[in-house]
């Protein structure tokens, strides 16, 4: 069947029901990190025994996973929207990209998927939404983020000339619609 | 202590699905299935990680499968993307290379582990047959033997040295042995055979004078015991005031028999 292309405005945001999934079984990993710290140092030392390795082990799992729970927790309260597409151009809501506003059709080159490193939970590859443009340099005075600047940079150097990545699976959009749209508009821009 | 490992991923071969459509771009054709060669290498390869595939665009570079994609996640393509990869695999034929390479580390330790019990196979075939020729000898049976540089009749040394030497028997009178001592002698260990090569084997090279050596320090011990001469034996019959018949009590060891795996003790013509 083939995919149909997104209607004009299309505003995007974050896919709440999969962010607030994450929470929730992040949360659990994180109670159970404190049930095993709470056993293993045999109920907080009042009993005659205690495990040494789990006395250590438990609080550096606890604080990763607790870490990990509030950003999925703040990703899944998150109400704003992230990108929206309109018949001008694609314009980016991040608070670093303020200054951007809408980066126009003619001047986007198309967007690709690339898969990063892995996560410290396995050796999963993710899935990054690249949106790339013809002259990354020019947005980067406007982009507030120097961390973002310093990627953008890095990333023109080896021939990426991407603005703005975000990880696929967390919009609440058919990529291969969102991939189709945007192609068919840099089409329609260089054709015109 | 350095570790380095990655997962590489060479493409093998690849095929354009001329029916296929683009989900993001709509165009016909451009669908390109690549195959590649994975495997696990730490420096050099440890084993190989199967064949998998990758299919995407080569027009608009969208990616439908990845190189990295689970096994499980593979029934989500449209037929003939899924046929397409079936074709792919069959048809390739790996080269010997190809097919081996993958497995470099596994390989050569699989050679390394018959290497190994080759190895042990012939040292213990090799002990045994020492073993029985040690326990029936025969006159004219050459034995290596360790000896301490003190018992060298041209020891130039008082301070007490490994040699290597040989001991010829020149006659069997029921437990003991009449030995001669190869005049010439090396030092060191004698771990290898070519260490106890350059002692010649020629009858002139050996002493005249017989040692008296027992079978049984030889057999039991793997040790010469030079049995006393009378005049001793008979001081200690003497002296005892438990009698005793045991042949190593009346004697001394002068040498070991060279208990290296794999080296053949006794020359028997």
């Amino acid at each position: 069947m083939e995919t149909k292309s997104l209607q004009f405005p299309n505003k995007i945001y974050i896919n709440k029901e999969k962010a607030r999934k994450e929470s929730i079984l992040f949360g659990v990993l994180t109670l159970c990190c404190l049930f095993g710290f709470w056993y293993g140092t045999g109920k907080f030392f009042t009993e005659d025994f205690y495990y040494p390795k789990l006395v250590i082990f438990m609080p550096i799992c606890f604080v990763i996973l607790l870490i990990e729970t509030i950003k999925k927790h703040k990703t899944a309260s998150n109400n704003d929207v992230i990108l929206s597409l309109t018949e001008k151009g694609i314009q980016f809501f991040n608070k670093d990209y303020t200054g951007v506003s809408i980066v126009p059709w003619s001047e986007i080159t198309g967007s690709t998927e690339i898969e990063t490193g892995s996560s410290y939970f396995g050796s999963a590859k993710v899935k990054m939404l690249c949106v790339n443009v013809k002259t990354p340099s020019i947005y980067l005075d406007k982009i507030g983020n120097n961390s973002k600047k310093k990627l953008i940079k890095f990333n023109t150097k080896n021939n990426i000339k991407s603005i703005f990545t975000i990880e696929s699976a967390t919009l609440a959009v058919d990529m291969i619609a969102l991939k189709k749209t945007i192609y068919q508009m840099v089409e329609k821009s260089v054709s015109n | 202590m350095f570790y380095f490992y990655s997962i590489v991923t060479k493409p093998l071969t690849s095929v354009v699905l001329q029916n296929e459509i683009c989900p993001v771009c709509s165009k016909k054709g451009t669908i390109e299935v690549v195959l590649y060669m994975k495997f696990a290498t730490a420096l050099i390869p440890m084993f190989g990680l199967g064949r998998p595939t990758s299919v995407h665009c080569t027009e608009c570079g969208h990616e439908i499968k990845s190189v990295n994609t689970p096994l499980f996640a593979q029934n989500n393509y449209s037929p003939g993307i899924i046929n397409g990869i079936k074709t792919i695999k069959a048809n390739h034929k790996r080269t010997l290379w190809q097919l081996l390479y993958p497995w470099s580390i596994l390989i050569l330790l699989g050679l390394l582990c018959i290497f190994g019990l080759l190895t042990q196979y012939s040292v213990s075939r090799t002990n045994s047959q020492t073993s029985e020729m040690l326990a029936n000898p025969k006159i004219g049976d050459v034995y290596k033997v360790n000896i301490d540089s003190m018992y060298l009749l041209n020891a130039n040394t008082m301070g007490s040295k490994r040699s290597q030497t040989l001991f010829k028997i020149i006659d069997i009178k029921s437990d003991t042995l009449l030995m001669v001592r190869n005049k010439q002698k090396t030092e060191g260990i004698g771990v290898k055979e070519s260490d106890w090569n350059s002692l010649s084997r020629e009858d002139n090279t050996f002493e005249t004078a017989p040692h008296k050596i027992s079978l049984k320090g030889i057999t039991e011990r793997k040790e010469v015991f030079e049995f006393f001469n009378q005049k001793k034996i008979d001081s200690i019959n003497k002296t005892d005031r438990v009698k005793s018949i045991d042949p190593l009590h009346f004697s001394k060891s002068i040498g070991q028999i060279p208990n290296y795996n794999g080296i053949e003790i006794v020359e028997r013509k």
